[in-house]
């Protein structure tokens, strides 16, 4: 039975949604802020959001997609072309991974997952930025890693209500 | 015949749907890292890559950060209500010593031309300013630079410097048509010739990606010390010489460093300054010389 074009429409575009977010997340997050802890949380957001969707429905955040946000997301900050899109490919690739891990165990292991991915994520950063340059900063790293894992919290809470509403379980 | 190139189809598809959904994850990993690795070798495509996607979220970015500043500025407003007696007053004695500056700086104004008259010196900054908002401001991450809404169709180019009412800003890396990137004098990359003005002795601004960069290339005789102001020397040919950069800190310890005039928070508006130098000898003058 074919199913009806809005009906195909309807969910291709709720689908979409949680890239588009991701991507007005990026935007948001080069904006100038009137603090400099707000620029801190909205520099973040984009990577908790993935690390999100790529731990509950990794259907609406495909690798491609994840690539392509990361590209972007260069693009904005004037990074190496490349640089953030490995970044976040890999630390989306290593959460997919620990997901079959997951099937019975409670919130706690996947806050534990989600922090694993931070640090797997900043050790990344910082071993790139070492070879590209001379000034990983240790200090920041560490502040990043607990501002994902802090941030993923209320992000989970929040998106989990968009995740029943908007799309349906894979 | 549908029957079959349908499954001659599938029978395609659905091994090579297999075989990418397996190596995909590889294999965007690789392409990230020779996208990192093309990216240093060849800087210009790189920039001319990102000046395209900025130009393309340009007139988001712009329709965005008018609400985001506005908020800003209410914040703002609210955070400094409790402190505007203070304010009020720090405003006050700030004006008064800025009267006193301006009379001053006009007699010094009116005898330096008197005195360039007499010595039928020519001025030697001369260009075209072009006024810019800052769009974007990513330097929380690699590399600290700024977007600003103005590019190529009004004249900007690479090497085009960057200042405001405070000092200097840095300059314009990437433009694109509508949009352009002005790195930071605070980025790893940038390096600004610079005087001591107190001394007039030439040094490098470097930056480090810290808020307050190094001052390298000291003469071993150097007699800088902390509160010395630093300007532009003019002698990299990319900055007007005499603009204000930073004032020195720390000139005791190993590494002398530079506190920016600039503070980043509140860098709204930028001026791109098109600095044509003119020398003492014009350049056909020169030729003709060259020739003998």
């Amino acid at each position: 039975m074919t199913r009806p074009l809005t009906q195909i429409l309807d969910e291709s575009v709720r689908r979409f949604v949680p890239v588009f977010v991701v991507l007005v997340l990026v935007v948001v997050g080069i904006l100038r802020m009137p603090y400099a802890f707000i620029a801190d949380i909205t520099m973040m957001l984009p990577v908790v959001v993935i690390l999100f969707w790529s731990l509950r429905q990794p259907s609406v955040m495909p690798m491609v997609a994840v690539f392509l946000i990361g590209l972007v997301d260069d693009a904005l900050r004037g990074n190496p072309l490349g640089f953030n899109a490995l970044l976040l490919i890999l630390a989306a690739g290593f959460v997919r991974s620990q997901r079959r891990h997951l099937a019975e165990r409670g919130w706690s292991a996947q806050l534990g997952v989600i922090a694993s991915a931070a640090v797997f994520y900043e050790v990344c950063r910082w071993a790139l930025v070492g070879i590209l340059s001379t000034s990983p900063d240790f200090l920041d790293a560490i502040f990043r890693i607990t501002l994902v894992v802090a941030l993923f919290v209320p992000i989970s809470w929040l998106l989990s209500r968009v995740h029943r509403g908007l799309l349906k379980p894979a | 015949m549908r029957h079959q190139s349908g499954s001659v189809s599938q029978r395609f598809a659905r091994p090579i749907k297999q075989w990418s959904q397996r190596f995909a994850f590889l294999g965007l990993v690789a392409i990230a890292i020779a996208m990192i690795a093309l990216s240093e070798a060849n800087s210009t495509l790189a920039s001319r890559l990102r000046a395209q996607v900025v130009d393309a979220f340009t007139p988001v970015l712009g329709a965005v950060s008018q609400p985001v500043e506005t908020a800003a500025g209410w914040v703002n407003a609210v955070a400094s209500a409790s402190s505007l007696r203070d304010e009020n007053n720090k405003l006050r004695a700030e004006i008064e010593r800025l009267r006193t500056a301006r009379i001053e700086e006009a007699r010094l104004s009116a005898e330096n031309q008197s005195l360039r008259g007499l010595l039928g010196a020519k001025p030697h900054v001369k260009g075209r300013h072009i006024v810019a908002r800052v769009l974007a401001d990513p330097s929380r991450g690699f590399v600290r630079s700024m977007l600003i809404d103005t590019g190529r169709a009004n004249g900007v180019r690479r090497g085009l410097a960057v200042v405001n009412t405070d000092g200097l800003v840095g300059r314009i890396t990437e433009v694109g048509n509508s949009a352009a990137r002005a790195l930071l004098i605070t980025d790893i990359n940038s390096r600004i010739a610079v005087r001591i003005e107190r001394t007039r002795e030439r040094a490098i601004v470097a930056g480090d990606n810290s808020p307050s960069p190094k001052l390298i290339y000291l003469s071993n005789e150097t007699t800088v010390r902390n509160g010395d102001r630093i300007v532009t020397s003019g002698h990299d040919g990319v900055f007007p010489p005499g603009l204000p950069v930073g004032v020195v800190i720390a000139a005791g310890s190993e590494t002398v460093r530079v506190r920016p005039f600039v503070t980043w928070r509140r860098v709204d508006f930028v001026r791109i300054i098109d600095f044509k130098p003119t020398g003492l000898v014009p350049q056909s003058a020169a030729a003709r010389k060259g020739v003998r």
